[in-house]
Formats: C-alpha cells, sequence, structure tokens
C-alpha cells in the first residue's frame, strides 16, 4: 500500500469511526425524546450527547472526510504525487490531537453548549482550543491542495485543470473564507470569555460572526457530493459528463454564493436591519442556479448513460441505468433526498415562512435529510467507489452495498418526514424531553415513534456501512486492472478561459460581495455597542 | 497582436461578464432591499423616505414598513439591567449565607426551602443561573416586569440583598426532572 493510500484510509477511518459513534448516540437521543423512552437520562446526558453527536457529525466525519478525499482527489486526477506529504501527516496529527482535545471536555460534561458557538453559553475552554486544531490542520490541506493546483499549471501550461481538482481547490478556498467568521469569533471573543478573561460577551456579534461560517460550512460538506456527481457518476452510469464547463461553474457559483448569505441564519435576530436581511436572503435564493445547473447537468449525463445503454423513448433511458452499481443508485436517491429538502430548505429562506419554523424540529429536520441524506449517502458511495482503489481488494458481492444505501435512503425519510411536520405542529428543537401527559404534547407521540423507528434504521445502515468497508480489508478479490474513475466530458475541453481554470477573479468578487453584505452589519456593533450578555460557563 | 486562442484573449470576457453579473445581482439587491421595498412600504403607514431607508439599513431603529409604539411613546427598556463593573461586583460580592436567612423570611413559602418549589405555578430556582435569579429580581424592583406578589416582594429589598438571595438558590443542588 502507498503512503498516499495509507494518509487517504486514516483520513477515512477517523471520519467513519466519529461517524458510527455519533449514530449511536443520534439513536439513543430520538430514543429518549419519543414516549417510549420518556424519563430515561436527564437533560444534561441529553445536551452531552446531542454536544457529542453534532461535533462528530459536523466538525470530525465531514472535516477528515473531505482532507481524505482531497488527497486522494489530488494523487489520481493529477496523476502525479502528492506535494507536502509530510505536511499532509502533520495536519492529520494535529487534527487528531484536536479531536481529543475536544471530546475531553465534552465527555466531562463541561462543554454540552451544542455544536455551535452561541454565547453566552460557553464550554471548557479545551473544547474550543481543540475545535480550532481541527481548523487549523484543514487549512494546511487548503495550502497542500492549492500547491498541488499550482504545481501542475507550472508542468502543464495552458491546460485546463481536471474539474475533480478544480472542484477540490474551489472547496478548499470556500473553507479559508467560510472559517474567517469562526475563527474570528472563537478567538476574539469566545475563547476570552470561556477563559475567564472577561465577563461579558456581545451576543449579537458573536451569532453575526457566526453567520458568516454557519452557510457556507454546509456547502463545505456538500462539495464532495457534488465531485461524485459531476466527476464519477457519469462513468459509474455509463456515460460522459454532459457539460465540463457547467462544472466549474457550478463549483464557482457555489463559492460565490455561499458566503455573503449567512444573514438568512439570523432572520429573527433583532440585532440586523431589514435591508440587509432582504440582501442576503436575495444572494442566497442564488444557490439555486448552481444547484439546478447540477441537477440539468447530471441528469443529461445519465441520459447520455442510459441512452447508450439502448433505453428508448422520454423516460426509457432512467430503466436502462445500471442501479445496481452503487455510486448510481447514492445518486438517484440523493436526488430525491436533496428534491425534499431543497423544498424545505425554499421555505427556510422565506421571511415569513420562516418565522413559523423558527427554532422548532422543522429545522432539525431539514439539515438531517439534506446533509445526513443527500450529502452523507454520496459519502458513502465515494468510499465504495474507491475503496477498492485503496486496498487493492475487490468486494465479493455489491448487494450489502445496495442495502446499506437503500436502508440510509429509507431510514432518512421516515425519521425526517414526520420529523418535519412535528416541526410544524410546533415541537421545540434543542429540547432535552417532553411531558407526554400534556393533551397537546401526546398528539406528537406517534409521530416521534415514527421518526424514531426511521432513526433505528439508519443505526443499522450505519453498523452495514462500517462492515462493508471493514470486510474488504479481509477480502481475498485482489483489484486487477481497476476501471477509470473520471467521467470524460462529452466535448472534453482542450484550453478554457483562465477564469475557468482559477480563482483570482472569483476571489476578487467575494471579497467585495462579503463587504458589502457584511461590512455594515458587523461594524455597527463597534460603532454602536449593543449592552452585552453575562457570559455563562459550563464549567 | 494577441491569438484568439490564447487564455487571456479567451478570458477578457468571462472578466467582464462575471463581474458586470454578480455586481448588477448585488446593486438588484441593494436598489430592492434597501431603497424600493422600504420607500414603498413605509409610505403605506407614513413613514418618510429618508426614515424608511435609515431603519431598512440600520442607522435608525425600527422596522422601515410599520410605525413603531415607540414613535408614539417613548420607549422603556424592556430591563433596566446592565452588567456593568459595579453589578458584576455586586455579584461577586453576594454571599449565600446571608441570601439563606433572607431567603428563608420572604421566599421559602413559594419556592422552598432549598429552590425546589411548592406547586406548577412557582418555578424551582435550584441551580439556576445566580445572574438570571437577580435579573428576574431587579426587573421586578424597577418596574421592567410586574407580577401581583413578586414587585412588592423584589421592591422592599436592596440590590446586595438580590445578589445574595441569588447567590444561595444558584448554589442549591439541581432537582432531578424525573424524581
Amino acid at each position: 500500500m502507498r503512503n498516499v493510500d495509507r494518509l487517504c484510509l486514516a483520513h477515512f477511518w477517523v471520519a467513519f469511526a466519529a461517524f458510527l459513534i455519533a449514530c449511536f448516540l443520534g439513536a439513543w437521543q430520538m430514543w429518549v425524546r419519543s414516549p417510549l423512552g420518556a424519563n430515561i437520562g436527564t437533560p444534561g446526558q441529553y445536551f452531552m450527547s446531542v454536544t457529542a453527536h453534532g461535533v462528530s457529525m459536523a466538525y470530525v466525519l465531514t472535516t477528515f472526510f473531505i482532507m481524505g478525499f482531497g488527497y486522494f482527489v489530488a494523487v489520481t486526477s493529477l496523476n502525479r504525487p502528492l506535494p507536502g506529504k509530510g505536511w499532509a501527516w502533520a495536519a492529520f496529527w494535529i487534527g487528531i490531537v484536536g479531536v481529543v482535545m475536544t471530546v475531553i471536555p465534552i465527555v466531562m460534561g463541561k462543554a454540552s453548549v451544542l455544536f455551535t458557538f452561541y454565547p453566552p453559553l460557553t464550554a471548557s475552554p479545551w473544547f474550543y482550543i481543540g475545535l480550532v486544531l481541527v481548523v487549523a490542520g484543514s487549512w494546511i490541506w487548503c495550502v497542500l491542495m492549492l500547491v498541488a493546483m499550482r504545481d501542475w499549471k507550472r508542468e502543464n501550461p495552458g491546460q485546463p485543470v481536471p474539474l475533480a481538482m478544480f472542484a477540490t481547490v474551489a472547496n478548499a478556498m470556500l473553507w479559508l473564507w467560510t472559517t474567517v467568521g469562526v475563527a474570528a469569533e472563537l478567538v476574539f471573543q469566545v475563547i476570552p470569555a470561556s477563559l475567564g478573561l472577561v465577563q461579558t460577551i456581545d451576543a449579537g456579534l458573536a451569532r453575526t460572526l457566526f453567520s458568516w461560517t454557519l452557510h457556507a460550512i454546509v456547502y463545505f460538506w456538500l462539495i464532495p457530493a457534488y465531485i461524485a456527481f459531476y466527476t464519477m457518476v457519469p462513468r459509474a452510469a455509463g456515460g460522459r459528463l454532459y457539460s465540463d464547463t457547467m462544472g466549474r461553474l457550478t463549483f464557482i457559483l457555489f463559492l460565490i454564493y455561499s458566503l455573503p448569505v449567512g444573514m438568512h441564519h439570523l432572520l429573527m435576530d433583532p440585532q440586523h436591519a431589514n435591508g440587509w436581511k432582504f440582501i442576503q436572503t436575495l444572494l442566497t435564493a442564488f444557490v439555486a442556479v448552481p444547484t439546478l445547473l447540477t441537477i440539468f447537468t447530471i441528469t443529461a449525463s445519465l441520459e447520455i448513460a442510459g441512452r447508450l445503454r439502448g433505453g428508448r423513448g422520454v423516460f426509457g433511458w432512467i430503466g436502462a441505468l445500471p442501479w445496481d452499481r452503487p455510486m448510481v443508485l447514492a445518486t438517484g436517491l440523493a436526488f430525491v433526498m436533496l428534491g425534499f429538502g431543497g423544498f424545505g430548505g425554499l421555505i427556510n429562506m422565506g421571511y415569513g415562512m420562516n418565522a413559523m419554523v423558527h427554532n422548532t424540529a422543522w429545522i432539525t429536520a431539514h439539515f438531517h435529510l439534506i446533509f445526513g441524506g443527500s450529502v452523507v449517502i454520496m459519502y458513502f458511495a465515494i468510499a465504495y467507489e474507491i475503496w477498492p482503489r485503496l486496498t487493492g481488494r475487490e468486494y465479493a458481492s455489491p448487494a450489502p452495498l445496495r442495502l446499506q444505501l437503500w436502508l440510509w435512503f429509507l431510514g432518512m425519510m421516515v425519521m425526517t418526514l414526520p420529523w418535519h411536520w412535528l416541526g410544524l405542529e410546533g415541537q421545540w428543537r434543542r429540547v432535552a424531553n417532553f411531558n407526554y401527559a400534556d393533551p397537546i404534547i401526546a398528539g406528537w407521540g406517534p409521530w416521534v415513534i415514527v421518526s424514531l423507528v426511521g432513526g433505528m434504521v439508519l443505526l443499522v445502515s450505519a453498523l452495514l456501512f462500517v462492515r462493508n468497508l471493514a470486510v474488504l480489508h479481509r477480502s481475498t478479490l485482489p483489484v486487477h486492472q481497476p476501471r477509470p474513475l473520471y467521467a470524460l466530458a462529452v466535448h472534453p475541453p482542450h484550453r478554457v478561459p483562465a477564469s475557468l481554470n482559477g480563482f483570482g477573479l472569483w476571489n476578487v468578487l467575494v471579497l467585495v460581495l462579503m463587504v458589502l453584505a457584511y461590512g455594515y452589519p458587523i461594524a455597527q456593533f463597534v460603532i454602536d455597542p449593543s449592552p452585552s450578555a453575562m457570559v455563562h460557563r459550563m464549567h | 497582436m494577441a491569438q484568439s486562442s490564447d487564455p487571456r484573449v479567451l478570458d477578457q470576457p468571462w472578466r467582464i461578464w462575471a463581474t458586470i453579473a454578480v455586481s448588477s445581482i448585488m446593486l438588484v439587491g441593494i436598489l430592492l432591499g434597501v431603497v424600493i421595498i422600504p420607500v414603498v412600504q413605509g409610505r403605506s403607514d407614513g413613514i418618510d423616505a429618508f426614515t424608511a431607508i435609515c431603519r431598512a439599513l440600520g442607522i435608525l431603529p425600527g422596522s422601515p414598513a410599520r410605525q413603531q409604539v415607540s414613535d408614539r411613546t417613548p420607549p422603556s427598556p424592556v430591563s433596566q439591567v446592565v452588567w456593568t463593573s459595579g453589578v458584576l461586583q455586586i455579584l461577586a460580592d453576594a454571599k449565600p449565607e446571608r441570601g439563606q436567612a433572607k431567603a428563608q423570611e420572604v421566599c421559602v413559602a413559594c419556592h422552598g426551602d432549598k429552590g425546589v418549589s411548592m406547586g406548577p405555578q412557582f418555578p424551582h430556582l435550584a441551580g439556576q443561573s445566580g445572574a438570571a435569579i437577580y435579573k428576574q429580581l431587579n426587573d421586578y424592583r424597577s418596574g421592567s416586569r410586574a407580577h401581583p406578589q413578586m414587585t412588592d416582594v423584589a421592591k422592599a429589598l436592596d440590590e446586595p440583598t438580590l445578589a445574595d438571595i441569588a447567590a444561595y438558590y444558584a448554589a442549591q443542588p439541581t432537582r432531578s426532572p424525573n424524581p
């Protein structure tokens, strides 16, 4: 096994170990919130568990998976060794130290603040310093991705960077921009408060800085799924990518329109005026453009594959697709979940409709469906696709892989659809237990139980996923000739404009948009400071 | 003369049109969000254009679309408590022992000896944040909050005593929610 394969596997296994632990915690949380598990555990244990679940899923699973996948893409799409392998291992170990530093205070009950950094509630400083280290490790990854692309461009002047790598660097750029908000919040506000250096904190400013990060981070998690859609799915389906340019535009638009939009998470916050909320909500709507470009391009690519396989008629090509292949199946299931989740997202984005679902279970259901559903199912598909390349071994049968993907899809739908409904019924989020003796709350009970059943199916699927990957390490079937991974475009690009081959122009535009969208909303806290909140420490 | 396949020539329209497109979208957002919608909405409720724009930007407080109660009557803050260094010092100097003595006199009849209340109409105070208890008592005292019993109770006590009582209840063990 090559060193770089070990590097990728190390990242993936840390990600999936955190994922499995988080699935157990999630299932337990569903259980104690339901009428079946009422009176089990204390609120303290519940919020500790929610914190561990959120941190594992949102920071550990994602960051380590994306880093591992980035290294894999850099080596396989550019066909050259990874620059700075020592740095990559250093980043990995910095991340591991960070995770350990974060987990210890959580387990000790000194960091039950959930994975969102919303003061004045503050955790042990170790919790925040640990997470800063995880981010610092990921920044090294960002630099390595940039260096890998720069070196390749020097060796191949004028050539278009392969789409998979272009998208990976777009994600690294996005992550560098994204983390500025939360880094400022932690370094200047939360960590000093947590250390006891200050006794009061401006919660409005902290929430604003966190909103800078909060939406774009979701696109950081999402982009690997889109990389798979554009570069792996057409090949897995036996066709070609409909348009390479559409892919480049999509990733550029994600970079631009995921950042100056975070204030739609603050629509109910009184610190910001209507005008800024409107501007950022309007820009949020433009995220629909790359999403719809992708649905169109990938559907067209799949149609090409279906017709090449003999599909006829308006819809005949759909049945002709190789749905038995995990990557194709996962894409179909991800699109269904993306459809439902996207619809819910449109409701959250509307000022008036958001007021109805604000702080209800609807929101939790929404981000489980869109992230836990459409994005994570593509993480599974990516892992299944590249595991044989990393281990040099082949699956005996794809059947357990398909079963796992179906279970994840069904579990996620059964869990999140009733959960959305409960939100519309008024069920609060971030609440440890419900008094089902209350006649209004009693009516929620049956739907909570249905949701719990979905959660249990997800746990079974998670166990099967880890089992599917683990058995491959012991498989006796070697991979003789790995089939090509990345799809060719219908018209492979020979020469692309510099703007579609780099990020200089787009970074300038992001800077201008960020200054316009966030400049005054942040500056107002300095120009006219509002009364600060008393810091409430968990330790 | 540069060839048409030169990346720089190829790139020029991209740079120009991308900048125009992104700037236009932002400009439309600013025009709609800060000028057109606030002015039109404000006009229907008798708010002049300048005030509506300033409110949409957050330079003036209030909604650009509606007259605020504070436009007609002077605003009263929802709380008089500000975490100044003086208030923080009062909280730091609070003594649970003194608070216990006072609590036995005025609080325990409803909120219970250790802050576990006598019935669902009285909140449990055991293990709650001392600063939060202090703030609520102070709000009753200043009139920011009104309550048939609590207003009189709090008005009869000075600020350091409120802090003592808050410190006493904050120090009591949290009651199990599932007894």
